[in-house]
């Protein structure tokens, strides 16, 4: 890292979401580790529609519990149409 | 004369026996330096230290024990032992042990739990009765203190006097802690030099109940002949100098101080000046914080009773937050109000003990309270520190401000790491996480790593 630049934490990482009848996440893979959990439980489910005056960014958020009690917040890019997770 | 006495006869060093009695009833009243803006600082320095301070601590309120073997458990692992008397000594048991092996080499041992926040009030009143004497006092871990005497010898007189009334302070602490334990009290011992180096190893060279004074014309000779034993440094570079045959100051000092800092980083740089003698290191005393002020507007005046308890806790608990408390403790407390029609009202507590607990504080004051209370509805409410009574760092690891000590202490170590290794490596390679928009609905844009620099 260059001295005194800032490095962004938790940023978005790339995911494949198996959706279920209702549209929800069922399973998750981890574009990085290939690692494929279930969900267990789906928390919340929110849409963020924000900065259309430049770069604009559309997302549908859902937060979930893998299997084995993780907690994580997946979305989906609206705009290319690729799932991220990000950390709660 | 000792074996201590003897490695050091060819310096000549003066002793000076302490009875550890107070001579005359007079009692000084306790001067509070209010140093605005002004350094404490003194180069002459007294040490006192107190070796096993808590232990005595506990054996002095149970002095029946004081003949026996007995050991303190450590506060942060109970099933460890942290400080051992000498007559378990004697039987083999060392600080670090478990119970089983301590009971295994000494089955007769008693072992206590520490009470930390006791030995915490114990020291705070000590350094409390050394201010009587000087306004620099440095509180250097638990049992160990620097009196800085710059100046005294026209108050007090020569070191030799100097001494005797630091021993005097002393001795009025220890008659207020209201038992008299003649094989307890008598164990501290007192070193005179220039810098706390030399004061340091003057005491620790000190038989118990006396001083060692070193002067200036003795100091080089005093400390090229001490083993560098004497260096407050861990284990491994104690081990790292003996293994490198340095085995006293002499040999420290003889060395080019570049090879020493090429072996020991910066704090070989500071071994060597304090073995050269290059560098007096002064007592800094601490200044007394301003008095810390908190007050809560009430939006309808308050007549009722608990709910003035309840303003009077939280603004307690304000005022302990505040930055300037860190590393002090709470003596004199004052509350004081306006009421309707422009009527006040004050009542004040000094505590007989020094603290930064919240309960002790408002205890105090809610005795005044309900002996004195309001006549009138409170528009405003005001509590006020108006005296302070220093800590120690060691001591508030576990005392009741221990979480902004603990914080003191760790940026300290953090700090000293970073500039270690920035040394050696020219970049520290630690970064710090910084809010950049904490409420962002993004979460990537909440936190962010940057480097970090104390």
């Amino acid at each position: 890292m260059t001295p005194d630049k800032l490095q962004p934490l938790n940023l978005p990482q790339p995911v494949e979401v198996e959706l279920g009848g209702e549209g929800l996440p069922q399973t998750v893979r981890n574009c990085v580790t290939a690692e494929k959990t279930a969900v267990e439980a789906v928390i919340e489910v929110w849409r963020i529609d924000d900065e259309w005056w430049r770069q604009p960014i559309s997302r549908h958020y859902v937060e979930v519990v893998l299997q084995g009690g993780r907690h994580l917040v997946l979305y989906k890019d609206l705009i290319t149409g690729d799932w991220f997770m990000q950390k709660v | 004369m000792s074996k201590a006495a003897g490695r050091s006869r060819q310096v000549s060093e003066r002793r000076v026996h302490f009875s550890g009695s107070r001579t005359g009833k007079e009692k000084r009243e306790a001067y509070t330096p209010r140093g605005v803006g002004t350094v404490l600082s003194s180069e002459l320095a007294v040490c006192i230290w107190y070796p096993l301070f808590a232990l005595r601590c506990e054996l002095l309120r149970r002095p029946e024990f004081a003949a026996r073997p007995t050991a303190l458990l450590a506060t942060e692992d109970v099933r460890r032992l942290w400080q051992i008397a000498p007559s378990a000594r004697r039987e083999g048991v060392k600080p670090g042990m478990t119970v089983g092996q301590a009971v295994g080499l000494c089955p007769s041992i008693s072992l206590w739990e520490p009470d930390p926040v006791y030995y915490d009030e114990q020291f705070s009143n000590l350094l409390l009765a050394l201010g009587n004497v000087s306004p620099v006092i440095e509180p250097a871990e638990l049992g160990r203190a620097y009196v800085g005497v710059d100046g005294l010898e026209k108050l007090y007189g020569s070191p030799e006097k100097q001494v005797e009334t630091i021993t005097q302070a002393v001795a009025v602490w220890q008659e207020g802690l209201g038992i008299y334990c003649p094989t307890v009290l008598p164990s501290y011992r007192l070193g005179w030099g220039r810098g706390k180096f030399t004061a340091w190893v003057a005491a620790t060279r000190a038989k118990p109940g006396e001083a060692v004074i070193i002067s200036d014309e003795e100091r080089a000779d005093f400390t090229a002949s001490q083993p560098v034993g004497v260096l407050r440094v861990d284990q491994v570079t104690h081990r790292r100098l003996w293994q490198l045959g340095i085995k006293t100051l002499s040999d420290l000092a003889q060395l080019p101080e570049i090879a020493i800092v090429s072996q020991f980083g910066r704090m070989g740089r500071q071994l060597w000046s304090l073995a050269t003698g290059r560098v007096v290191d002064p007592v800094a005393g601490r200044e007394t914080p301003e008095p810390i002020v908190v007050e809560i507007d009430f939006p309808n005046p308050v007549v009722d009773r608990t709910m003035l308890v309840h303003a009077l806790d939280r603004l307690i608990e304000r005022a302990l937050h505040h930055p300037q408390r860190t590393g002090w403790r709470i003596l004199e407390v004052q509350a004081r109000a306006r009421q309707e029609n422009c009527a006040s009202w004050m009542i004040g507590a000094t505590l007989k003990d020094p603290s930064a607990n919240r309960d002790h504080i408002s205890a105090p004051l809610k005795v005044r309270l309900e002996q004195t209370p309001p006549t009138r509805a409170i528009e405003t409410l005001t509590v006020e520190f108006t005296q302070f009574a220093r800590g120690t760092d060691e001591l508030q690891l576990f005392a009741r401000d221990a979480t902004s000590s603990a914080r003191a202490g760790r940026q300290r170590a953090l700090r000293t790491a970073v500039r270690e290794i920035r040394t050696r490596y020219r970049y520290s390679g630690l970064y710090q996480v910084v809010e950049v928009q904490p409420r962002s609905r993004l979460l990537e844009r909440r936190y962010a790593l940057i480097n970090y620099d104390p």
